[in-house]
């Protein structure tokens, strides 16, 4: 076990700084987006619910940029309050989601994605790491709930609505695929796996990942087959493009609002600083 | 009153908590749901203010009366 990260080898330091940076980026936004929701949700208890689910998604992502901020290796710099290239949550995150069904969405592949993330680190070797993160996973659990039992629910919903829920559902998925990149080549999971940084490399998260989301697609394809207790993939994802830093194609492309939230620019120009 | 929200098929659960192992099991609340699923993150994420070390939920339409509240209001108005 690591006491701290400054004992892994510095390699290893920087590829669990961006690791952290992805990973706190993307729970911010999911908070975000989450909160964007709170008193827009199908039903009273689901805004209680979304509220809370912000919540900790806000918290975790604090939890992970204070190890972050310990380390020498932090990508962070003052550019990150204008510049949107230098964020690197997940692609689905960028933008608002345009309605409850993408929220469900982020809720069942994002979430989860992270979650899995989250597990590997909390099994893994970095102590300032893996025994912050207990409380955070066993706070999941229920989103995973809640995910589950939304994408039941839209399964069974009117077809135009199962098919925004489809088109949402591929989209979503294609970024987690993309998130964990290149499978069996250069990619900082495989080398945080073997490290024990994380329990496993990027191959094994990919397989965890499938496994908590493909029984709550009932069936719907895309593009997983399940062989030998595993999944396999019919295609790998397109990664033209993809940047090892931010495990994303594309930099990102907030909208103006969001990124003003992001950066506090609304509070700043009322006068309060961060 | 119509909250203008969805309403379809929903039960009511009663929420049961209890602080430490010792105490009795307590009445602390009520959810609204479409499936236990739902009732379970409902009342996880309504009434987790709280340190509890149990948290149960019962649907309403188990519950088995012995003495019957006699209505004070007429339930039609």
């Amino acid at each position: 076990m690591y006491e701290r990260t400054e004992d892994l080898p510095a390699g290893l330091r920087q590829d669990l700084a961006d690791w952290l940076l992805t990973l706190a980026d993307s729970k911010r936004i999911l908070g975000l987006r989450y909160a964007e929701w709170s008193t827009g949700a199908p039903e009273l208890e689901a805004d209680v619910t979304i509220s809370a689910m912000a919540q900790y998604e806000m918290g975790h992502a604090r939890l992970l940029s204070g190890v972050l901020a310990k380390m020498e290796e932090d990508p962070r710099t003052d550019a990150r309050s204008t510049d949107t290239v230098t964020w690197r949550n997940m692609a689905s995150l960028d933008r608002p989601a345009p309605g409850w069904i993408e929220v469900v969405t982020l809720n069942g592949l994002i979430d989860a994605l992270l979650t899995v993330n989250l597990e590997a680190a909390m099994n893994g070797n970095v102590a300032p790491v893996a025994l912050r993160l207990r409380k955070a996973v066993s706070e999941e659990e229920y989103h995973t709930l809640h995910a589950q039992a939304w994408f039941e629910r839209m399964w069974s919903a009117p077809p135009e609505i199962v098919e925004r829920f489809s088109e949402a559902i591929r989209t979503a998925w294609t970024d987690c695929l993309v998130w964990f990149g290149p499978v069996g080549a250069d990619n900082s999971l495989d080398r945080l796996g073997a490290a024990g940084v994380l329990d496993g490399d990027a191959e094994a998260l990919r397989q965890r990942f499938m496994s908590l989301t493909m029984p709550m697609m009932q069936g719907f394809d895309v593009g997983a087959i399940a062989e030998g207790g595993g999944w396999v993939l019919v295609a790998e994802p397109d990664l033209e493009g993809w940047d090892p830093s931010s495990r994303r194609s594309s930099p990102p492309d907030f909208d103006d609002a969001s990124f003003a939230m992001l950066t506090g620019a609304h509070a700043r120009a009322m006068g309060v600083e961060d | 009153m119509s909250t203008g929200r969805q309403q379809m098929n929903k039960q009511l659960y009663e929420v049961f908590a209890r602080h430490k192992r010792e105490d009795p099991l307590g009445h602390i609340g009520t959810v609204r749901a479409t499936s236990d699923a739902f009732a379970r993150v409902y009342a996880r994420n309504t009434y987790d203010e709280e340190n509890w070390t149990e948290l149960v939920l019962v649907p309403r339409s188990a519950i088995i009366p012995v003495l019957e509240l006699e209505l004070l209001l007429d339930p039609t108005s």
